[in-house]
């Protein structure tokens, strides 16, 4: 649409008092009690400051129209009014205190994550987050969506408006009830980040080593888009979070179809526990070359090729190259610890717990495997278990 | 600052010339030491919390302050005195006391001024007795150094009645 | 006599320029290294101009074109150290070595040697600070915060990072306490504190923000540098440390800072609107008191950058009701420019233009100021485009509009040439429109949801972003106007006449332009 267009939207919706047009201009409502409160006060002040904004404007555009040389004005004298100079003091005083009452009452209760229903705690790695029911034990990773990581590579060549939600879709998205008060605690594992979704009025900064809590009562089923907002990196951009709200009923289904082992219910116990089973079985038998190498291609894709690049040859002096690397190329249990310690002081994290054992050992292989790589070995998953 | 003055012993003929000092050394120190609490105070309170880098950055600046208010306050200072005499020129300088002095005669001292056209240039100004010269004034504009010049040719010139000589 | 004369010795001042360009090596002259200064800082306004352009052209369109998104955050990096520590604040220092001598009625800085060094070490830092993204690893690329443990990733390249910021912080401190010193010893005879300009009230409460906050941010940057690379653990929660305390003391520094970028702009606007209103300035002694409030507040505000760390609420709250009452002060200043005009007998010349430029748009990022005060609000707002628009209005129309408007101002007493009025004004108006073309989009991308620093963005965002970059580079070449009027009174035109502008009040006036090499050595009558 163009901008005119939009533009002339927005201006008849703003008369009509509509919402929907001024999506991609204002703060959005939201569906909490919480970000109905902080739109209500964001409209209030906004309000305010275009009153103000209009006074001060039009008393100086008035005397730079009227008191100008070239309408013969002469100027006065005056330089001082102590009487005048109180009362500009004290009027701003007056409606500051008017905007600090409502101010306070929301965020006292934004601060209020007592009595809460479901506990999310929500990690922060480079790049993506990670979700942890505490009530139920579901614990995944969620990163930018393949298609999208895939488009916004530079000089991918793909038309990125293809995408609804281009930048802002994940591969697992983060379910949670409605109308129950779902607490967070937000953490890191490496730098600082920060955990934002808009509709519900959510921005928490996730600090290594600091636990923060914050909570949300959504009213509303649907899926609700956010960001990190606190730079970290070069994939800052792309690390978005996606929040799926469910009716009460779906919600506990979901939990049910998706709990680990202990938490499972007698009725739904039976497949769960096969597929865990099978799971298990990947992890103990041996694994081939080529078989390795192919699972190993998507999960680079996924966790390695942001610093590493997709072709393997790094960033020089930011981010080492795969390609002949010493470690990719050197013995075998150096490039393990490697990936699964991690490297202290650099960006590169421990994927221990990023990663499954079958999917460590499949990248692994494959950085050893593929990108300009030939060493010919492979990692069995039963080599990461073992680590464990 | 230029200014002539009669000597208040001797009833001399004085030309002082000095800079312009608008605050005490009293005054400088109170402000050292109010600028140098500040930044102590924060670097102190940032060292509770462990962080304690911050301590030695503050010193480092409290020395600086002090030692270029102290030397601002010295350099403004530096005075010169040209005393007349019946026959001489004593010339009397130094910071607050007199810590050098020399004489020229009235009579075979020439003023030695370059007063150049460009606005950008103050020029300099010479006592200047054979092979023996003295600039006067560093510190000194063009116009001051104007006026300087204007009040030492006065000195040097004939004798002339308003200047009430030590015999 | 051989030793009469060496006593005599102890001056810094030099007597006239030397010849060539060892003339601007050695130069302790208070204009010349002024003019260092400012044009040092033009040079720089264009190089920090240049990364918002490779900035906004990868932002022109969704998806990444240009750039590598860890060569996008050292853009936004570069361009915000480059654009504080390298154009605002040297052209103010430019600006308070070429008037408040004059100003105060001083022959010279108190100390003109040590001023050479303050300049001379700011070329260096830079040097040092731009070769670090031709180096292995690019540029510091955790943003100009360098918040830890972000900027602690970086390579071995944040070893310069840091010293260029040792020597900027240096340079600062040396500047202003030559200031704080000038203003206070060497000001005329009966030219009292509460006669002195505007622009020297503002300057020297600057200085002494200055004096009090380098020492913050040097212990910092230096306990990043031993974090980094001798294994201390200040900011590193693995060994102890705390990241949240290097936000508390960044900001502690930050904070003030943002006071010392807009304060002598005050005084600025301050000396312009009554020489075109031709009226005194109205409410002398409220300005003054209203400038040391709000330095004295911005100690107590620093929290409002970091709302969504996780304070204690009580501390929220305070903050809250802290930063909201700078707007007491600041509304202040503005309501007293606004009744200089009232009754004056306006005209509407570049500087006035730009002093008008000023006062509207500044009033416009101060409005979105008390919004981010607004803690639950500032939840929303924070590190989103709707922030990058505030602080870009009271920086932009802020800070540079008073330097610009400063420099058409003052550069007729400078060169002793008039400056071309048509072009300074057509250089007004089209910088005007494109500046607001530029950043009033940012101000709906960013309540719309756009996180700041990032390279790509989500459809939404596609059409506001697309003019804000047609604003950028429409604002970026418009510059080039300014330097072509510069340049063009610097070689010469229509001479100026001893009083410039009509209306003109202030003690620089009464000296004849160009102001000779020392001007009042003899101090002037006050009134």
């Amino acid at each position: 649409m163009s901008i005119v267009s939009r533009w002339l939207l927005a201006a008849s919706a703003l008369l009509l008092g509509g919402q929907s047009a001024l999506a991609d201009i204002n703060m959005p409502v939201g569906v909490t009690p919480i970000s109905k409160e902080v739109y209500g006060l964001h409209m209030m002040i906004f309000w305010i400051c275009c009153v103000i904004g209009a006074v001060v404007f039009g008393v100086m555009f008035y005397s730079m129209f009227k008191h100008r040389k070239s309408k013969g004005a002469k100027p006065a004298d005056f330089h001082e009014s102590t009487t005048v100079e109180i009362i500009w003091t004290a009027v701003p005083l007056v409606i500051l205190i008017a905007m600090a009452i409502p101010a306070a009452k929301t965020l006292i209760a934004m601060e209020d994550t007592s009595d809460a229903e479901v506990t999310v705690k929500v990690t922060g790695y480079q790049w993506k987050w990670h979700y942890e029911y505490l009530d139920s034990g579901i614990s995944f990773f969620s990163s930018l969506h393949p298609d999208h990581n895939a488009a916004r590579q530079k000089g991918s060549g793909v038309d990125v408006s293809q995408f609804d939600n281009y930048l802002k879709e994940v591969d697992n998205e983060l379910v949670l009830p409605v109308g129950k008060k779902v607490r967070f605690l937000h953490t890191s594992s490496d730098v600082i980040h920060s955990w934002w979704v808009p509709a519900l009025a959510v921005k928490k900064d996730a600090i290594p080593g600091f636990i923060n809590e914050n909570w949300a009562l959504i009213e509303e089923p649907g899926v609700y888009r956010g960001n990190c907002t606190e730079l970290c990196g070069r994939d800052h951009g792309f690390m978005p979070v996606v929040v799926r709200a469910l009716p009460e009923a779906e919600y506990d289904a979901w939990v049910a179809e998706n709990a680990p082992a202990p938490a499972i219910t007698e009725s739904t116990g039976a497949a769960a526990t096969t597929a865990v089973a099978a799971v298990e079985e990947d992890a103990d038998r041996e694994w081939g070359l080529d078989e390795l190498v192919a699972k190993g291609e998507g999960i680079y894709n996924t966790n390695c090729a942001s610093c590493h690049q997709a072709n393997g040859q790094g960033l020089p002096g930011a981010f080492p190259a795969i390609t002949g690397s010493p470690v990719a190329t050197g013995p075998i249990d150096a490039h393990i610890n490697t990936v699964y310690v991690g490297v202290s002081g650099t960006t590169m994290a421990s994927f221990a717990n990023q990663l499954s054992d079958v999917d460590m050992a499949a990248v692994l292989t494959y950085q050893r495997n593929a990108l300009g790589n030939s060493v010919g070995d492979t990692v069995q998953p039963s080599a990461i278990k073992a680590l464990r | 600052m230029v200014v002539r003055q009669q000597n208040s012993v001797n009833g001399a003929t004085q030309i002082v010339v000095t800079g312009n000092r608008s605050m005490s050394w009293n005054a400088n120190v109170l402000l050292a030491a109010a600028l140098g609490a500040v930044s102590l105070l924060f670097g102190g309170g940032i060292a509770i919390f462990g962080l304690w880098l911050v301590l030695p950055f503050a010193g480092l600046e409290f020395l600086a302050v002090l030692y270029c208010l102290g030397r601002t306050y010295r350099k403004l200072g530096y005075t010169e005195v040209i005393s007349v005499r019946e026959s001489t020129l004593v010339v009397e300088s130094g910071f607050d006391s007199p810590q050098a002095s020399s004489e020229f005669s009235r009579h075979w001292t020439r003023i030695e001024f370059d007063d150049p056209e460009s606005l950008f240039e103050t020029g300099t100004l010479k006592l200047a007795c054979g092979r023996r010269s003295l600039e006067l004034g560093r510190l000194l504009s063009k116009t001051e150094k104007r006026q300087l010049n204007v009040e030492l040719q006065r000195c040097l010139g004939a004798e002339r009645p308003e200047l009430r000589l030590v015999s | 006599m051989s030793a009469a004369s060496a006593e005599h010795h102890d001056h810094d001042d030099h007597h006239g320029p030397a010849p060539g360009l060892t003339r601007w090596l050695y130069t302790t002259n208070h204009k010349d290294i002024g003019t260092l200064y400012l044009l040092f800082s033009l040079l720089m306004f264009f190089i920090g101009g240049g990364m918002a352009l490779i900035i906004r052209a990868e932002l022109f369109q969704p998806g990444l074109q240009l750039v590598d998104p860890l060569f996008f955050n050292s853009m936004t990096t570069m361009h915000a150290l480059v654009m504080i520590f390298g154009v605002v604040m040297p052209a103010f220092v430019g600006l308070a070595n070429w008037m408040i001598p004059m100003m105060i009625g001083a022959p010279d800085m108190a100390l003109p040697r040590l001023n050479n060094w303050s300049f001379w070490i700011m070329p260096f830092a830079f040097t040092l600070l731009l070769s670090t993204l031709f180096m292995e690893g690019g540029g510091p690329a955790g943003g100009w915060t360098l918040y830890a443990p972000l900027s602690l990733q970086g390579g071995d390249s944040f070893a310069f990072v840091i010293f260029s910021i040792h020597f900027m912080g240096i340079s600062s401190v040396m500047g202003s306490i030559n200031i704080v010193a000038t203003i206070f010893n060497m000001r005329a005879p009966g030219m009292t504190l509460m006669k002195m300009p505007l622009f020297v009230w503002t300057w020297l409460i600057t200085a002494f923000l200055l004096i009090a906050v380098m020492p913050v941010l040097a212990g910092a940057v230096t306990m990043l540098l031993t974090d980094r690379f001798f294994d201390t653990s200040f900011f590193s929660a693995a060994g102890g440390g705390d990241p949240v305390m290097y936000q508390h003391i960044f900001w502690f520094f930050g904070h003030p800072e943002v006071y010392i970028l807009i304060l002598p702009a005050f005084g600025i606007v301050s000396s312009i609107i009554p020489t075109f209103a031709r009226k005194p300035l109205f409410g002398y002694a409220s300005m003054v008191y209203a400038t040391a409030s709000i330095a004295f507040l911005s100690f107590i505000v620093w929290a409002h950058h970091m709302f969504t760390v996780g304070m204690p609420l009580a501390g929220e709250m305070f903050f809250m009701f802290a930063t909201m009452m700078i707007s007491v002060p600041t509304g202040v200043k503005v309501f007293n420019w606004i009744a200089t005009m009232w009754r004056g007998s306006m005209t509407f010349e570049t500087p006035m233009l730009f002093a008008v430029g000023f006062l509207v748009m500044f009033t416009i990022g101060g409005l979105s100021g008390l919004m981010l005060a607004i803690t639950p609000a500032d939840i929303q707002y924070h590190d989103t485009y709707f922030v990058v628009a505030h602080f870009h209005y009271v920086l932009v129309p802020g800070a540079i509009y008073s330097i610009m408007a400063a420099t058409y101002y003052w550069l007729p007493k400078w060169t002793g040439n008039m400056y071309d009025e048509k072009w300074g004004k057509i250089h007004f108006w089209v910088s005007t429109i494109f500046l607001n073309v530029l950043f009033f989009p940012m101000h709906f991308v960013g309540l719309a949801g756009m996180p700041r620093r990032i390279p790509d963005y989500s459809m939404q965002f596609a059409d506001w972003n697309a003019v804000a970059t047609i604003g950028a580079f429409g604002f970026g070449f418009s510059q080039l106007i300014f330097v072509y009027v510069v340049f063009k009174c610097m070689k010469g035109g229509e001479k100026a006449t001893d009083e410039v502008w009509e209306g003109a009040d202030g003690l620089e006036w009464t000296v004849p332009s160009p102001a000779p090499y020392h001007t009042f050595e003899t101090p002037p009558p006050i009134r």
